[in-house]
């Protein structure tokens, strides 16, 4: 298994503001074991993304470490983040973030395009995927003839087809009805655990929680370790 | 028996086509029409409405040493063997053509205006450099840039040119003619009289009456001067030949080409020979020969005496073409038995009309040593 | 590179196919006009070489005169006595046949093989026997016969000989197209019936020899006094130069038609690219590298590229016909006779289009390249925080406009002798003003804002604050437009001030009422100008004659054209530019001096108090220089002598031109009186005085056609390029839109709101072009047509050609502006509310 296991020690970040810099997390420190199910909770703006951005290797901290799997990110330049991001990390936006010019199967074709796997295996386990996420049948499909739904059906494929450790989720449910949203849990749920991924998502959605490994709570750039009740808005 | 005259057949239709191309060419050396074979201008009659040689028509000198222009072709030809210092050979061929390209001139305001093309043909062969140096020129018989005169006797083209060097008539010569890395400068004169070939100068070449040519020769010029080879000037002297011939004229159709021999023995004797070879090889019916002893008298030789056999034969690379260039002559009725072999086997003219034209040297079986010149077309 | 993300980006243009097809059509007119102009002047320099080539062939050197004739006993005893191998004897005349007037060249068939090819046509070819022989016959190229209908036995009647005569085509010449379109105009003939046609028994023109280094010293040191022996090439680069400030104005106005090509593309892409932050961000969570978006967004460039590119060849190559026709048409009025025919396709040009084509593209394409890879993970950018970012590198676009300018002033100092430094100068302004033009335009519309506040006009205010907000997308465009209309406004009045200085030298210098042009065919018909001259003074009603030849001088140093005026009993109309009036015209009439025209002065550096030597049949004379006037009547300039002193000088007693003037009321009644000579004598023509002014003005403007046609077709590009980026940012704005359509805007509202904002746009870039526009004019009278040709004018500002500027500029975008905010309206409904 690749799972990852991440390390957050007292990290800050701020972000240039017309009144200076500006604190979006302030000295942060977590430790998220392998293959667990975390869960980030918190208002909007408290810092959930800014988060969520510095684990899944897409932002650097202003100050502190952030280990992967022991390895400080901070060191790594912006090529090799992206080498990082593409071998051993999948992601679920909020709005999908489908490709719109390309079909639900090439969708999920393009992780395994960017590690080099490619023909007719990597068409075959593309398609594969779409059918763990119920959508075997529409590989042509563009996602703007996809519903929500469907769509974040395919973006979750697309996370996983590589079989990354980590899969980092923003609000992934935000968009979708409460039955959608449900379904769309139970699949990364079950496929992570499956998988042996690592998953780390942002939600306002109360009933994640109750599937979660563990919950961060965020507020004021500053992070609690503990359940909270249904998180506002 | 009197007969064709093989320089003049050989020439005139073709070099008439060919200096019409050479209008249009020019200097375009080595430039013969593929695949036609100098023969292959023969076929058509002389033109009409030109002046025809007429037998019993008397040569009157020094009018005859000038041009004929109303005659369709005309040449002053030189040839000679030289030596330089410590017996270095050479061999020179000079020789200037008229022709008229229409029977009658127009009258015109322009000096420019003629009916009148030149043409020269100007070789050195340095047998100890193993080389043949050639060019040729044209000119229009107008505006002073080429023509003849009999008296004073001057033929030119550009600046090539035969002419009276001071005496009575047209010799002494003086032969000049330059290129830009080669040149001659000889003075000439006669050690035997003129002779005039055929029947007292009227040479007969086909059939029809009229087809002939007027013709006479200068068998023996002692020749002295300069032999200029890239710059450097070679103090010679030696033996020349000189024929002058006009006419309006053809060959017959199934000729083509032929070999003349121009013999100047040791002895004193001069032996000219032309056989016509026919398609197949054989030897067409006025092929003629002279002999001019040493006191100048002529007598001429039936061609059935003379038995003719190529010994060597030599191939062009730029042409592609073979000439036999070693002979063995038997003339029975002169007791003579002679190998010709030429100088130097790459004599081949190649310029707007390939052909073979050569020194050679002359071995008899009994003694007997020459030298002279040998042309062959047709191959 | 991922082909996932190729195919993805192909995707995307073919999803806005209007979009897409605008930038691959100005990426094609781009090429097009380049490859157009290109060919033509590559067409107007093989029609020059290739008659070249037939009139020079491979001499080495000539032999000229400096009487007009010399002697052909030269030739001769240049042959026959010096010897010298390869010389050939030219004489040429004009002379007019079956109304035409053709270029009589007399060659000698048997000297010509080292020089020149064309009567070499192969075994069967031509029949010399006839050209040789008989009286009165020449030869033609085969084209020129089949397209009057000519073959050999044709005869020509001579129009004006005085005696009853004809040509009669002798031959025909075979020769390649290119050789052929130089020759059309041409007649060969052998020597003997050139000189009786031309009347020119004993003389030629010339003589063409091909000599090495020693023979050139021994021609020299034998030719006698009256001939020069001059070297081709130096006569071959002079001719080369003549033409060579018309081809490089014409690639300059191509060039800038690329310039707004690439502008086109570059927007095009931005468009692409600021579309896609989003896709690209995703595409960098996923682990893009940002190196494989940078080569994606030029991948994206070849696909307009490559398209583009090709269309532009293939309208190149039609574009290519016309503009040849016209290049060569001005050629053949103001340098050389051409014949005006299509040229073929040289390849040389066609990889030069395809170069740039794709070159332009690629480049174009960096900035947005640049700006994709920098894309970050997911982008947190806005659209807002983009304009932001524009907005604040206003300033920087600003100076570095100003930089540029300041290099462009720097160029055009230091290219006082080159035209290529010049052009690269001007360029660097053009460039300069296109990069001012969005903090311009910031500006402009701040000021429309706050006079609008004040006003109290919400749409205008609304619109204003459009187009700052939108400047990353309109900027580029609005640019292009700028350049462009500042192109039609720079060219439009350099044309007019070229043409109104023409128009007034003209007005001056024609002073006589009526004109005689004389050619060789008078003397050739055995008329006597002299003669002629003392009748025409005999003719009641006629009040003074005046008398003028003009004659190319051959040296050492390229052509010198003489003008030999005798000015009658009047003063000499010229106007001068320097030197005093009253001792230059002295020293015109005692021949102590010579007067220069001014493009012949500049072109040799010569002031009023320098010297000028010219070869005279007694050897070479120096004159003082007295006095520059000016002249538009050939670009080489001349030298101007009294006709007696010229006569004196040179020998030679003939004329080209007669004025004459009527005396007072007797205009109308002595035309058909001075009319009447022209049956009496061959070659003569005849004007009055407002026909040539006519006439000059329509070649004038023959000449700026090309001009025209090309500001048409860069206009053009920017025209597509406003309508490709207005349409972008409507697309952009569809979901803005449709908020205000949903808050209760009704769609004439929005028309209005988006037209006013295109209008806003178009205004704001004419009033920018304006004075870019002038300073653009400024520079081409003051510095490039003096480099270039040699001629000062007089600069006009035409109120009317900036008014139409500034109306094109609005209605152009305008135009561009309706058929987006068509669709807009169209689109912008409720769907027009998600997101895509």
């Amino acid at each position: 298994m690749n799972d990852i296991h991440i390390r957050l020690e007292s990290v800050t970040k701020e972000y240039p503001g017309p009144a200076g810099a500006r604190a979006v997390l302030q000295d942060v420190s977590a430790d998220i074991p392998r293959g667990q199910f975390a869960v980030l909770v918190g208002r909007s703006g408290s810092g959930k993304s800014t988060l969520l951005n510095l684990v899944g290797c897409l932002d650097h901290p202003t100050r502190g470490r952030v280990l992967l799997d022991g390895q400080d990110v901070a060191g790594l330049s912006e090529t090799e983040l992206a080498l990082l991001r593409r071998h051993r990390i999948g992601f679920v936006f909020q709005f999908f973030n489908l490709i719109p010019t390309l079909t639900a199967l090439e969708n999920v074709l393009l992780p395994l395009e960017l590690t080099d796997q490619s023909g007719s295996r990597a068409r075959r386990q593309a398609a594969d995927w779409l059918r763990r996420v119920g959508l075997g049948d529409r590989p042509e499909a563009f996602p703007e003839e996809l519903s929500g739904g469907e769509q974040q059906r395919v973006a979750v494929a697309r996370a996983l087809v590589h079989q990354p450790g980590l899969l980092v989720a923003d609000e992934p449910t935000g968009n979708l009805d409460l039955d959608t949203a449900q379904s769309v849990l139970d699949l990364m749920d079950d496929l992570c655990r499956r998988e042996g991924a690592t998953l780390v998502m942002a939600t306002h959605s109360p009933e994640v929680v109750g599937i979660a490994d563990r919950v961060f709570s965020i507020r004021d750039g500053h992070l609690t370790d503990e359940p909270l009740p249904a998180a506002s808005g | 028996m009197s007969g064709p005259e093989p320089m003049s057949r050989s020439f005139r239709r073709p070099l008439l086509a060919l200096v019409i191309s050479g209008l249009l060419s020019a200097c375009g050396a080595g430039k013969e029409p593929t695949g036609a074979r100098v023969a292959d201008y023969l076929g058509a009659g002389a033109g009409e409405g030109f002046a025809r040689a007429q037998p019993g028509h008397r040569l009157a000198f020094p009018q005859d040493h000038g041009a004929h222009p109303r005659y369709q072709s005309e040449w002053w030809y030189f040839t000679g063997n030289l030596e330089g210092d410590a017996g270095r050979h050479f061999g020179f061929m000079f020789t200037i053509f008229r022709f008229a390209l229409t029977p009658e001139a127009a009258l015109r305001a322009s000096e420019w205006g003629t009916n009148q093309a030149w043409m020269a043909h100007f070789a050195v062969t340095d047998t100890e450099g193993q080389a043949l140096l050639k060019s040729e020129r044209f000119a229009r018989g107008g505006a002073g840039l080429a023509g003849a005169s009999a008296d004073p006797f001057r033929v030119w083209l550009y600046d090539w040119s035969a002419s009276a060097a001071g005496g009575d008539g047209p010799f002494p010569m003086r032969l000049s003619a330059r290129e830009d890395d080669y040149a001659v400068e000889l003075d000439l004169s006669p050690a035997k009289p003129l002779v005039l070939q055929g029947e007292q100068g009227y040479s007969q070449k086909g059939r029809e009456p009229g087809n002939a040519s007027h013709y006479y020769a200068y068998t023996r010029l002692e020749a002295r001067g300069q032999v200029v080879l890239d710059g450097e000037a070679h103090e010679v002297t030696g033996s020349a030949w000189m024929d002058r011939e006009w006419s309006t004229s053809a060959l017959g159709d199934d000729l083509a080409g032929w070999d003349w021999f121009a013999l100047q023995l040791d002895d004193g004797r001069d032996l000219m020979f032309y056989q016509l070879r026919r398609e197949d090889g054989g030897r067409g019916p006025f092929s003629q020969g002279a002999l001019v002893a040493a006191d100048g008298t002529r007598r001429g030789i039936a061609p059935a005496d003379v038995r003719l056999k190529p010994r060597k034969w030599w191939r062009s690379s730029e042409t592609g073409r073979r000439y036999p260039v070693s002979w063995r002559m038997r003339i029975d009725s002169l007791n003579l038995d002679l190998e010709i072999a030429a100088r130097l086997p790459a004599q081949e003219m190649n310029l707007n009309v390939a052909y073979w034209e050569g020194a050679v040297s002359v071995t008899g079986s009994r003694g007997e040593r020459g030298v002279g010149y040998l042309e062959m077309t047709g191959y | 590179m991922s082909r996932l993300l190729q195919r993805a980006g192909l995707r995307f243009l073919l999803r806005h196919p209007w979009q897409y097809a605008l930038s691959v059509a100005g990426v094609a007119l781009g090429v097009a006009v380049v490859l157009g102009v290109d060919i033509a002047a590559g067409g107007a320099r093989k029609a020059f070489d290739a008659s070249r080539e037939l009139v020079v062939g491979r001499a080495t050197h000539q032999a000229v005169p400096a009487d007009p004739f010399l002697a052909d006993e030269i030739y001769t005893r240049l042959r026959v006595e010096l010897g010298v191998a390869a010389a050939a004897p030219v004489l040429e005349g004009r002379i007019r046949a079956g109304g035409e007037t053709f270029s009589l060249i007399g060659i000698d068939s048997f000297a010509e093989g080292p020089f020149r090819d064309y009567l070499d046509t192969g075994a069967d070819g031509i029949d010399l026997t006839a050209l040789l022989t008989r009286p009165g016959t020449v030869a033609m190229t085969r084209q020129a016969a089949r397209a009057r209908g000519l073959s050999v036995g044709s005869r020509v009647p001579m129009d004006d000989a005085a005696a009853p005569t004809a040509l009669e085509i002798g031959a025909l010449l075979e020769l390649d197209d290119a050789r052929s379109r130089g020759a059309d105009g041409l007649l060969f003939a052998d020597m003997a019936a050139a000189q009786e046609l031309l009347g020119r028994v004993g003389q030629l023109s010339r003589i063409d020899l091909i000599l090495d280094a020693d023979g050139e010293q021994r021609v020299k040191d034998w030719l006698p006094q009256g001939l020069e022996l001059i070297p081709t090439a130096a006569q071959a680069s002079s001719l080369d130069q003549m033409t060579r400030a018309f081809r490089i104005n014409l690639l300059a106005l191509s060039l800038l038609a690329l310039l707004v090509g690439a502008f086109l593309v570059y927007s095009t892409l931005s468009f692409l690219v600021v579309r896609r932050r989003t896709t690209f961000g995703t595409a960098r969570s996923l682990g893009v590298a940002p190196g494989q978006l940078f080569r994606n967004t030029l991948y994206e460039a070849l696909l307009v590229g490559v398209p583009g590119t090709l269309v532009g060849i293939v309208l190149g190559l039609v574009l290519g016909v016309g503009l040849t026709s016209l290049v060569l048409r001005t050629v053949d009025d103001l340098y050389f006779r051409v014949q005006v025919q299509s040229a073929g396709i040289p390849p040389l040009s066609l990889l030069k289009a395809l170069l740039l084509g794709l070159g332009t593209s690629l480049l174009a394409a960096v900035p947005p390249a640049v700006e994709a890879a920098r894309t970050a993970p997911r982008s947190m950018l806005t659209r807002a925080s983009l304009e932001r970012r524009i907005r604040r590198q206003l300033p920087w676009l600003a100076a570095g406009g100003l930089a540029l300018a300041f290099l462009g002033w720097l160029l055009l100092r230091a290219g006082t002798d080159s035209l290529v430094l010049s052009f690269a100068g001007l360029f660097a302004v053009v460039v300069a003003a296109a990069l001012c033009t969005p903090p311009g335009l910031a500006a402009l519309m701040a000021a429309t804002e706050r006079m609008a506040r004040d006003g109290g006009g919400q749409v205008t205010r609304l619109a204003a604050r459009g187009v700052t907000a939108s400047l990353s997308r309109t900027g580029v465009a609005v640019a292009a437009l700028t350049v462009a209309i500042s192109t039609v406004v720079g060219v439009g009045l350099m044309i007019a001030s070229f043409r109104g200085s023409v128009d007034q030298w003209l007005q001056q210098t024609l002073t006589s009422d009526f004109y005689f042009a004389i050619d060789e065919a008078f003397e050739a018909g055995g008329s006597d100008v002299d003669a002629f001259v003392a009748e025409l003074a005999e003719v009641p009603g006629v009040a003074d004659v005046t008398r003028s030849q003009r004659r190319r001088l051959t040296t050492g140093d390229g052509q010198v054209r003489l003008w030999a005026v005798d000015p009658g009993s009047r003063d000499l109309t010229i106007t001068f530019l320097e030197g005093d009036r009253e001792t230059a015209v002295a020293s015109f009439l005692d021949g102590t001096g010579v007067l220069l025209s001014e493009p012949f002065a500049r072109k040799r550096g010569l002031v009023v108090g320098d010297t000028l030597s010219l070869p005279t049949p007694d050897g070479p004379r120096s004159w003082l220089v007295t006095g520059v006037f000016i002249d538009y009547s050939s670009d080489q300039g001349s030298a101007m002598f009294s006709l007696e002193h010229y006569r004196s000088t040179w020998n030679d007693p003939g004329l080209q031109g007669i004025g004459i003037m009527a005396e007072e009321g007797q205009r109308d009644v002595l035309r058909p009186r001075l009319e009447s000579f022209l049956a009496a004598h061959a070659g003569l023509e005849f004007a009055a005085n407002a026909e040539i002014r006519q006439i000059s003005l329509e070649i004038f403007d023959r000449t700026f056609t090309i001009t025209r046609v090309l500001q048409l077709l860069v206009g053009l590009v920017a025209f597509l390029g406003m309508l490709s980026a207005l349409q972008a940012l409507q697309l952009e704005r569809i979901r803005e839109l449709s908020v205000l359509r949903a808050v209760g805007w009704t769609p004439r509202g929005l028309i209005g709101l988006i037209l006013g904002q295109t209008g806003l746009m178009g205004l704001g870039a004419g009033l920018l072009a304006l004075p870019v526009g002038i300073i653009l004019a400024a520079l081409l009278v003051f510095v490039i047509n003096a480099r270039s040709f040699g001629w000062s004018m007089d600069f006009s500002l035409e109120p009317m050609i900036l008014g139409q500027a500034l109306l094109l500029s609005v209605v152009a975008a305008l135009l561009a502006g309706a058929w987006p905010a068509w669709r807009t309206i169209r689109t912008a409904t409720a769907a027009g509310l998600r997101d895509e």
